[in-house]
């Protein structure tokens, strides 16, 4: 028999995708972080621009953090409540991120010492980092997509393995780790992209009460 | 009496009717939720949401707050520690009765 009380906290999580902004920020992380990795592979540290361009990028990673939950609130505000109202989860912004933020550290941890266990060479268990990266984006775009039915997710996760698997094969550990995120990361900001420009087309604001 | 039938008997009269069960399992979820939230939720109407979220707000289960965002009136709903402990009891005294084997082929007579 279904579960109705499941059935409507799926209904209520699903809130979370319907606009696609909690995948844009995703997406420009990821990119961000491609990108400081394409710099620290491909560029040359003596070079006059890298400190700058080195600087540029730390300044954006503290900035996103510092004002990422505030920015997000603010485009929410004008865009998801009054197209399909407000609603505050009971886990505060900050919460969330540090129960995230323990759950990819543990889950870091476990593989390294899962690879120390085994014997794995540690310059080969960083040459499929990105592998193991797609694997894991992979795994939540299934469990996304057959819990919330959203299958944008799965898209993005087949897309994340078959290019971690690639790049693990095809480049040296850091320019691989890079090209992982920046697509990654282009897959986030386009699914992001694609279904926010559907639900400002086919959700108009509500002029009345909310 | 076969006790699921018992159990489903003493569930929570005021939780148990359809729309206001949707309500409360709506809002259970978040820390508090807007009108239009709740509409979109529980797919009811205008009417019907005032309706039964003034008799939840009666029976002392939800708070409900009058704002504005921006020009645009709002009403904010939230439950109670009340309602919130009373939707725990009625969510786990219908998970038992649905889900939990019964004693015998048709639960045990009292």
């Amino acid at each position: 028999m279904a579960d109705p009380l499941l059935e409507a906290r799926i209904r209520a999580q699903r809130y979370w995708y319907r606009d696609g902004l909690s995948e844009i920020p995703l997406g420009i992380v990821q990119l961000l972080m491609g990108g400081s990795g394409f710099i620290g592979a491909l560029g040359n540290r003596t070079a006059s621009w890298f400190v700058p361009v080195y600087l540029i990028y730390t300044v954006l990673f503290v900035a996103l953090a510092v004002f990422a939950s505030r920015i997000m609130a603010a485009v929410r505000e004008r865009i998801t409540y009054p197209r399909s109202g407000y609603m505050h989860p009971r886990l505060s912004g900050w919460k969330r991120h540090v129960l995230m933020l323990a759950a990819v550290t543990g889950a870091l941890v476990a593989l390294r010492y899962a690879g120390r266990a085994g014997g794995w060479d540690p310059d080969r268990w960083v040459q499929w980092l990105p592998a193991v990266g797609g694997l894991t984006t992979g795994a939540v775009g299934v469990y996304v997509t057959v819990r919330y039915g959203l299958p944008r997710f799965l898209v993005v996760g087949v897309l994340a393995i078959i290019l971690g698997v690639v790049v693990s094969v095809e480049y040296p550990p850091r320019l691989a780790m890079a090209i992982w995120l920046a697509g990654v990361g282009c897959a986030w900001l386009c699914s992001g992209g694609a279904t926010l420009w559907n639900y400002l087309r086919t959700a108009p604001p509500s002029a009345d009460e909310t | 009496m076969n006790s699921r039938l018992r159990q489903i008997a003493d569930l929570d009269r005021l939780i148990h009717e359809p729309a206001r069960l949707m309500i409360a399992a709506a809002l259970s979820l978040v820390k508090e939720a807007d009108f239009l939230y709740l509409q979109g939720q529980t797919d009811l109407t205008k009417g019907n949401l005032s309706s039964h979220l003034a008799k939840l707000e009666e029976a002392g289960y939800v708070e409900i707050e009058k704002t504005y965002r921006g020009k645009i009136p709002m009403t904010v709903c939230r439950l109670t520690k009340k309602g919130r402990a009373s939707y725990k009891a009625y969510e786990a005294a219908l998970r038992a009765a649905l889900f939990e084997p019964a004693n015998g082929a048709f639960g045990a007579s009292r």
